[in-house]
Order: C-alpha cells, then structure tokens, then sequence
C-alpha cells in the first residue's frame, strides 16, 4: 500500500507553511508608552517615489521648513521666520541648536543637499515647487530663487515632500536609503505591509513626546480598522467609516472631528454639444442640489454641505468668496429659461427627457456613494442619470475624450492653504488638468496676478473676484467638504486631527488613567 | 512516461508566457497613459507636468514601442530581474516575498481544511449511503458550497473577532490570525470534496472486484479503505488539483476583508494601480504554482492508477 | 432543453428517481420568480426617501429601507434581474462556445484535438475570477464585460467534458451500429452523441451557474461588477457593509438572496450530477485516444 506515505508526505507539504510560527506583531496596544495607529494606507518609509500621502508617519519622523497649524495657517518649522526678499526670491532664516537623528547638526547646507536631492529623485517635485536655485547664505539663512514670481513658495514648503532629510538619508550615489531627520521620532523598523515602528528621539528640538514608540499598523479595510480598535488591537483608527462614526460617538470610544480642506465635487463638461454647456442648466442643478441630503444619506452626516468652491472654515480663504444658496425655484426658472419644461415630473426638452451621463471612480470608498445619493437626488428632482464607475485613470480616459456631463472627483484644493496650486492646475485655459472645455480669458489673468500677490487686500479681491467667476459660471458643482476623522481608545488623550489630513502629531498625546 | 512529462512542462512554459502576454497586452489595453497613470499614483492622484511625463517616460523606457518593452521585461525576468514596483518603489522581489509566504500559508491551511473535513464527511456519506447522516451531510456540503464568501468573511469577523473574541479581526499572524480567512477559503471547496469523494466512492464501490471483495465478507471499512478508496484517489486527486486555483480566487476577496497581505490583495492593488511590473509577477507566481500543483497531482494521480500511468 | 435522462444513459447506480422532472420543475419555478419577481416590488427600487433612511422592518417596508431610505424588499426583487441573468447568460455563453469546441475536438481530432486540450487545461488552472477581474478592472465595470469574462473561462470546462464524454460514448455500441451503417460523422454527432451529452452538461451548467452567481455578486462587492445605485446583492451588501453592526439585516438580506439562488443552483446541478454518479469520467481525462471517432 503506497498511498498512506505519500498522502502523509503531501499534507506535511502543504500543512508546514501553514502552521509555521509568524512573525510576531506585538501586542502593545495595552501598553502605556507605545501607541498603535492604524492606518488605511501603508507607509513607506524605505523609499521615496510614493511620497505624498503616505507623508503621515513621517510628519514626526521628519520636519518641513514651514509647517501648517491645526488652522492651516503657515507656523515655523525648521524655519523660524521667512521673508519675501523680491519678487523670486525668499529669505528663510533656520533653526538653531536642531540635531539630526544620526547626530549631525541642521544647517543650511543640509537644507539646501536635502531639498536638492528631493528635486533630483522626485519626478514631479521641480514643478511642485518651482525652484530655480537654492543658496546656503549663511548657516542659518536659506535663500530659494524661484522660476518666476511665485508668492505661494513658503506653503508649497509645507508639503509632505519637503521634509528635511540628513545628509545619511542618502547613499553615495544620491539614492535613498532609509529616513533619518530632525523629528520627534526617528525611524526604527519597517515591516511590509504590517507596520512601521518609531522610537522616541532624546535630541528632539522641541517638547519631548510622552511615548517611547509609535507603531503604525496598516490596515486598509475600513471597518477591520475600527473593529480592531474596538478588539484593543489598536488605539487609534484613522479614517473610520462615517457609519462606524455614528455609532462610536454613543460608546466610550472618542470620536474626533476636523473639517478639512478636502472637496468631493461635480466637474462639468462645458461643451456646447453637452446639456451642461448651457451656463443656465448647471447654475440650475448649483442651486437644486440639496447638499445636507447627500451627506445625510452617504456620509451619516459626517462631512459639510458644500456650496462654495473652497470651505469657508480656513482664515485663509479670501474674503468674499462666494457661496451659491439653495434655491429650487429660481433652478426651475433657470431650466425653464433654458427650454425645458416639466412633464409628469422629468424635465423634458423637444421630447427629450434632461439625462447627465456622470462619470467617478470605485477606488475611493465613499465615492459610490456620494455618486449614489446625487444619482438618486436628481431623480427626485425629475432628472435622469447614467451613471459609470471606473477606476481613476479609467475614468479619466473617458473624461478626457468629453465623454460625459459631470464627472464627480475629490480633491484637496487647498493642502498647502493657498488657492494657487488647485486653480491654476485645473481651471485656466491651458491647465494640464482642465478638460471641461471650460476657458474664461478674465479668470486666466486673475489667477496668474494672484500668484505674485502677498497676502491683504488686492490678494483678496483678486481671488474673490476669481472664485465669483466660477460661481457665475457654474463649471463645478461643489458637494461636499470633508472631515477627517479619527476614533481612538477611550484613555488616549490629547490627539487632534489634522485638517490637511495628513500630518498626524503624537507629541502631546498620552495614554492611560489621568 | 519521461518523455510525456517533458512535453507537459513545456506546454505548461507555454501556458506561462500566454500568461505573460495576457497580462502585458491587458495593461497596454487600458485606457489612458501608461506612464501618466504611473506618475499620476505616484502623486496620490495629482496630473503631471509635460515636461515631467517626458522625462519619467524616457526614464523608464515607456517611450519604446509595446513589443520591444515587453521582450525588455521577459529579458530581464529571465535573468531573474523582475524590476521595481510602480507603487512602491520597492523590488518586485521584495513585494512578492512576504506575499507568497502569507498567501500560502493561508491557501495551505484551507487547503488542509478542504482535504480533511471534506474527505472525512465524504467517506462518511458514502459508508451510511442513503441514510439520514448522508442527507446531512449532502445538506451541509451542498450549503457550504452555497455561501458567498466575502458575506461569510463579514460575519465571521462580527462573530468570531467582535462578539466571541477568539480570534483577531484582522492582521497578518499566526494561527489565530489565519484560522478565520483560511475557514471562510475552505467552507465551498470543503463542499464540493465532500460531494465528489462520496460519489467516487459510491462509483468504486459498486466496481465489480469491490462488489467481490465485499460478498467474499470483507468489511465494509476494510472493503473501503483497501479496494474503494485507492481507485477512487486518482479522481479525487485531480479534483484537489483543480480546487487550489478556486482557492486563490477566494484568496482575493478574503485576503481584501481580513487584511492579510497575500497574493491576491497584491493582485487587486496592482491592477487597479496599474503596477505593471507587479501585476506581471503575480500573475507568474500564481499560474507557475498551479501549473505545478496539477502536474503533480496528475504525476500523484497516475502513479496510483495504473490505468492513467500511460495518459501522463 | 431537455432535462429528460437520455435513453442510452449508461445504467444508475442507484434506483431510479425521477430527478431529472423534480430538477426541471425547480428551475422552471426560479425562473418564473426571476421573470415576475421584480414586478411585484412594492416600491421603485431606486427610489431614495432620504427622510426615512435605515428604518427598521416595518408593515410598510417588510426589510426595512436601506441607508438612501430605499426599500429593501423592492430592492432584492429588482436583484432577480441582475445576478441570476448574468449568471445564467455566463452559463448559455460560455455552454455553447464550450460545447461547440469540445465537441469539435472529439470528432475531428488531431491537431486540433490537442490544442482544444491543453487551452482547456490552461483554462481550468488559472482563477477564473482573478482574470474576470483583472478584465473588468481594465475595461471598465459594466455588466457585459464581466460576463463575457466569466464566459470566457468557464467555457474551458464545458469543452473537456463534452470532448471527453463524446470520446466514451463514440466506442459506445449504438454509436458504433451507426458508424458501421455509414452515419456521417456530423450526424453521429448530432443524433447519437449529443443525447448522452445532455445530463452531464445540464449538470455542469448548473453547477456553473452557481459559481458564476459566486463571481458576480464577488466583483460587484469588490466595486467591479455592477455601476453604484444597481440593485445587485453583492453591490447591496457592499453599500450596506458599513451599516452592518447597527443595522445587519441591510447585509443579511442580500446575503441570504444570493445563498438561496446558488443553493438552488448546487441542488439541481448536485440531482442531475448523482444519478450518473461516474465524477471520474467528467473530470480526469482517463479516455486512450484509439476511441476516437
């Protein structure tokens, strides 16, 4: 009988791997002087390619020049004070007494060799920035000369990217190896697609952090993250669900808030061919679409109604700044101006029932459902959809080509708290992001005047003026601001969410009875 | 029988580079640039500058016509070189690594579960054939077969993590970690090897030197055990065989609700990131492992059925 | 179709039932329940009353509303006409592509006998809903790219067996008579083996039917399968996910529509399947190649 050894031999094969011991996650939410984070998306800490939104652990790993306060308003990083010197050029005047996590001291040079090779290995960090020269002046003086003048340099210095590195984060050949920076924490494991783990540095410049570890597990499913908060395999959930919001507000469990810079809104297809090339249909639909509802009925009311372009909770957002009112009437009028009449409930033109073909993308989770909800809105109101979920890129194809009426996107128009960076790459005439057929020769020169501007009066009216263009000519339809949100154990104390949504700051955390 | 199994490994080469064109002539069907779609992931979504689409383009050789970078990456993936992630930056090396071990950990385990409830509930339906327990057990199977899996993932985290706390919601680990998403693979091809050993069984058994066996008064377990079960084997086999690539389709929604960093998350997240150099291996990785699984089995199945040996 | 056992099906192992009507009356029963289910949704299944949102079961909504004020019900009705026709069109498609080659390879053989094979094998070794995936993913989510995806792979399996079991049946006796008296090959094929190819493929379709079922629901959880708003179960259960722990019923019901489907499904194909109780002969290919036609 030759069966018995081999079955034996091949569940020994397969039941081997299975049963083999893994590596060992530590249990260490119960612990007082470690913090478990979850996040939905996996840091990277060993390269640099995919920065941006991963910048999240590394905000206490690394520190940027300029940083932004829990306002959005610009505040000293590694930079203590900053002075527009002439029209492209910026004086940045440094820290003292800052000491890399390897020991090396912060100075100028180390500034300049840090932010060069950043623009060197990052594709798009030279265009981000605009930089034509950096200068070590003096050790405590940066100079930055930039291509042209560009008033929104210090905000674009408060980006994830331009964290500062020391001279170790590199290899010989300018490769990057590992971060090593001036932060609260510095770098101490990375275990792919698990965790990342930081230590408390001894050196830092500022107040000294309550814990000795940070662990940042990596969770990307929505509610696994809040369950495993709730199991106490974590202390703090970032980005929970808007439902699992709702109901961890009526348990011990804190919830916490901050409306953010972040926008999910309708871009529309301005082409004449389109029903949405008339100016009158899409000040219509501004003004018939009842926000409160789409974030009542997608996000569990966990967001702010949008009916402005950029959210109105920043300083920064320039006075005056338009907001369209809900107004179903003057949208029926505007409809019926714009020759359609209402026939058993739909809007009908030349036999016609009114129908948007609306566009988004599946990948982002609240997506299909803001998309839903403005769907099943628009029915309400008598208008007919299509509606095609892609991948971004996928949906981006068809946006490209003019294939739809709206497509519904989210962005973060204002992560570095200036209107520059969003209005100039998406809304003028030869924008790399602009395919809604959309151009307007006044709102071009607005935006390209307020580029230059410091901040006061004629920034303002120049933004203002810009921002009521938009509104007057309806080309997006803003749905909803975003909130951040973050759920953590009930004994963690003092965490705040950060608007950007991407900085998170454990220094004044604690953990533990009061 | 040398010689037969020579010309089955190259048909299975062959499959394995259909494969390799499969997957390259997928992402060059994709709507939109390529290299944009790279760079635009890179920048959490943010368009790039002309100038910076030339540069990354002729940086990483994506201004070549399609055949030649795909004859540069079958080159390069010959010598071993399977490049670097699109996402991540990292070796492709590197991010299949700890996916392979967790992926078959977890199929390795289901896999297990299948061979040893299933086979188990199988003989037991065919031994009290017609009886009660054989309805049970056909109800049972058959229900298993039936559930959606990432609808019983979902309620197995609610029971098992929330309300019974025996096991971890979610994370990669040991066996407490793994017990929930490999249970969940398990429970449909569990039915289905439950089903099928029984009527093989039930075929084996009424073969005329079992029925022999049987009226000379042997017992009916010896009867099964020594004459049923080794002739049944060979199709229970290549049944098995087939059952692995379903477990990595199981593997793909299970491993997305459980996160767990296998195999198949990595080949949702790389086709949905356009991670080409990714999405190519995976697709390697997995079809070289089931090319190998049933060639072995079928080499299993024809060395204890003489009957086959000549069909290898 | 014909779910009437052959009269040249080789004799049952166990006494006769009559299966195969009980099978036909089940399917005939679902299928009428897909055709008229929908109409009789109490309420529009798009319909959102967004100031009735998540409300418990009621008299008015049987299954309460969904997290748009939708009613739950309606919604599962309207379900019917998703997941179960791409299903069955899976199994229609991928049944006469498959059987057609199959059957191909069984008579011509040679060459093309060999090539059918080993992109059958290639077929049946690679995960069918990682490449309906990967399709689906590529050209956009919509309805008629999966199905034609999942068609594309199962197809692999209707063409083995048909080709393997037209192999037996060709040394069988009846098929021999016919040759001897100079049948045609084509109307060998048609008139004597074809009728022992019904019971076997009925059984596999409607064991493909069920998986495709699995598939579907399975990409349209996953985000791929059906556009948002869609009532489809997987896509439901998927919306609803987030409302699971106050509200389980909004994942529960789908959930259970789809188990009842597929489960209807498994017991046919499971009906059909034991009364010719001979697994071995559908899956291995244990046919020597001297049989041919």
């Amino acid at each position: 009988m030759t069966i018995r050894p081999i079955l034996l031999a091949a569940a020994l094969a397969v039941a081997a791997p299975a049963l083999a011991p893994a590596p060992a996650i530590a249990d260490s939410a119960a612990d007082n002087k470690t913090l478990v984070v979850g996040t939905m998306w996996e840091s990277l800490p060993l390269n640099m390619r995919a920065r941006r939104s991963r910048f999240f652990n590394e905000s206490e790993i690394l520190d940027t020049l300029i940083k932004l306060d829990y306002d959005m308003n610009l505040v000293p990083g590694l930079a203590t004070s900053w002075e527009r010197t002439g029209p492209e050029t910026f004086e940045f005047t440094l820290r003292e007494g800052v000491t890399f996590h390897d020991g090396t001291p912060f100075d100028a040079e180390a500034a300049k060799l840090s932010l060069e090779r950043v623009i060197a290995l990052l594709p798009y960090a030279a265009g981000l920035l605009n930089v034509a020269s950096i200068e070590a002046s003096d050790p405590q003086t940066l100079t930055i000369t930039t291509n042209e003048p560009f008033a929104a340099l210090p905000n674009q210095l408060t980006d994830a990217i331009t964290g500062i590195y020391a001279a170790s984060s590199f290899d010989e050949n300018g490769d990057f190896v590992q971060p090593v920076g001036t932060g609260p924490f510095r770098f101490v494991d990375y275990a792919k697609q698990q965790q990342t783990v930081v230590e408390r540095f001894d050196d830092y410049w500022g107040d000294a952090p309550a814990f000795e570890q940070v662990i940042y597990r990596h969770i990307p499913d929505h509610n696994a993250r809040t369950i495993a908060l709730e199991t106490g395999e974590i202390d703090i959930s970032i980005n929970p669900l808007p439902a699992d919001v709702v109901r961890l507000k009526e348990s011990d469990f804190k919830v916490l808030a901050e409306p953010s810079a972040g926008l999910y809104y309708g871009s529309f297809n301005t082409a004449d061919d389109r029903p949405t090339g008339d100016v009158r249909v899409r000040r219509a639909l501004d003004r018939l679409i009842d926000r409160s509802l789409i974030v009542e009925g997608a996000l569990d009311g966990v967001g702010m109604p949008a009916r402005s372009f950029f959210s109105p909770a920043f300083d920064w957002v320039p006075e005056g700044a338009p907001e369209t009112p809900l107004d179903p009437d003057g949208a029926a009028a505007l409809l019926t101006e714009a020759g359609y009449e209402k026939v058993d409930g739909s809007w009908v033109k030349d036999g016609e029932p009114l129908t948007l073909r609306i566009l988004s993308y599946s990948t982002r989770t609240e997506m299909p459902l803001i998309t839903d909800a403005l769907s099943a809105l628009l029915a309400r109101e008598g208008i007919e959809t299509s509606v095609e979920l892609f991948t971004f890129p996928g949906m981006m194809e068809f946006v490209r080509a003019g294939d739809y009426d709206i497509s519904i996107v989210f962005w973060t128009p204002e992560m570095t708290g200036h209107p520059d960076l969003h209005l100039k790459s998406q809304f003028t005439t030869d924008a790399t992001l602009n395919f809604q057929n959309w151009s307007n020769a006044q709102f071009d020169a607005l935006v390209n005047k307020g580029r230059g501007l410091d901040r006061g009066a004629e920034w303002d009216e120049t933004y203002a003026e810009a921002l009521q263009i938009m509104a007057d000519e309806a080309m997006v339809l803003p749905l909803v601001h975003k909130v951040y949100t973050a759920a953590t154990a009930p004994d963690v104390q003092g965490f705040r969410v950060h608007p950007s949504g991407f900085f998170y700051d454990f220094k004044s955390v604690e953990k533990g009875a009061e | 029988m040398l010689r037969d199994l020579s010309v089955r490994c190259l048909f299975g080469c062959l499959t394995l580079l259909g494969l390799s064109i499969f997957g390259f002539a997928l992402l060059a069907m994709l709507p939109g640039d390529f290299a944009e779609v790279v760079l635009i992931n890179q920048m959490d979504g943010e368009l790039p500058s002309a100038e910076t689409l030339a540069k990354f383009k002729a940086d990483e050789g994506f201004d070549e016509p399609l055949p030649v970078q795909y004859f540069a990456w079958l080159a390069a993936t010959l010598r071993g070189n399977l490049g670097v992630s699109f996402t991540t930056g990292d070796p492709v090396t590197a991010e299949l690594g700890l996916r392979m071990v967790a992926t078959f950990r977890l199929v390795g385990l289901a896999f297990c579960l299948t061979v040893l409830m299933g086979g188990a509930l199988g003989v037991i339906a065919a031994l009290n054939r017609g009886s009660l327990l054989d309805r049970l057990v056909t109800v049972v199977a058959i229900s298993g077969m039936s559930v959606p899996n990432f609808w019983q993932s979902l309620l197995f985290v609610l029971l098992f993590a929330l309300v019974l706390g025996w096991a971890p919601s979610s994370g990669y680990g040991g066996f407490s970690h793994v017990i929930l998403p490999a249970t969940v693979i398990a429970t449909a091809s569990m039915g289905l090897t439950a089903r099928f050993v029984r009527a093989s069984l039930i075929e084996a058994l009424s073969a005329p030197h079992v029925r022999t066996a049987l009226a000379k008064g042997l017992s009916p377990r010896a009867t099964l055990f020594s004459h049923a079960l080794p002739a049944a084997l060979p199709g229970i086999l290549t049944l098995l065989g087939l059952q692995a690539a379903r477990m990595f389709d199981g593997a793909i929604v299970v491993e997305t609700i459980f996160a767990w960093p296998g195999l198949g998350r990595l080949f949702v997240d790389s086709i949905l990131n356009r991670d080409y150099p990714v999405l190519q291996a995976t697709i390697l990785v997995v079809g070289a492992t089931y090319i190998l699984i049933n060639l072995a089995v079928d080499c299993a199945a024809a060395a204890l059925d003489p009957r086959m040996r000549r069909a290898v | 179709m014909s779910l009437v056992a052959p009269r040249t099906a080789p004799t049952a192992v166990q006494p006769r039932r009559p299966t195969g009507l009980s099978a036909l009356t089940v399917v005939a029963l679902f299928a009428a329940l897909v055709v008229a289910g929908p109409f009789a949704a109490p309420y529009d299944p798009a319909a959102a009353d967004f100031f009735n949102r998540l409300a418990a079961p009621s008299f008015a909504h049987p299954l309460g509303t969904d997290q748009l004020g939708r009613d739950v019900l309606s919604r599962l009705l309207a379900g019917l006409w998703t997941t179960p026709v791409a299903a069955a069109a899976v199994v229609v498609i991928a049944l006469a592509t498959g059987s057609a080659v199959g059957l191909a390879a069984a008579v011509i053989g040679g060459p093309l006998d060999l090539v059918v094979m080993r992109l059958t094998e290639a077929l049946l070794t690679i995960p069918a809903l990682a490449v309906a995936l990967a399709i689906a993913g590529v050209l956009g989510i919509n309805l008629s790219t999966v199905v034609v995806s999942l068609a594309v792979v199962h197809s692999g399996e209707y063409a083995r067996l048909v080709r393997n079991v037209a192999i037996a049946e060709a040394s069988a006796t009846h098929v021999l008579a016919a040759k001897a008296l100079g049948a045609s090959p084509l109307r060998i094929a048609l008139r004597h083996i074809l009728p022992g190819l019904t019971r076997p493929v009925l059984s596999v379709a409607a064991f493909s039917f069920s998986f495709a079922a699995l598939s579907f629901a399975g990409l349209s959880f996953l985000g791929l399968g059906t556009p948002p708003g869609s009532a489809e179960w997987g896509a439901m259960i998927a919306e609803a996910r987030s409302h699971m722990r106050a509200h389980p019923h909004l994942v529960l019901a789908p959930g259970l529509a789809i188990v009842a489907t597929v489960l209807l499904a498994n017991l046919v194909g499971d009906a059909l399947g034991d009364r010719r109780a001979r697994p071995s002969a559908l899956l291995s290919p244990p046919v020597t190649r001297k049989d041919r036609l």
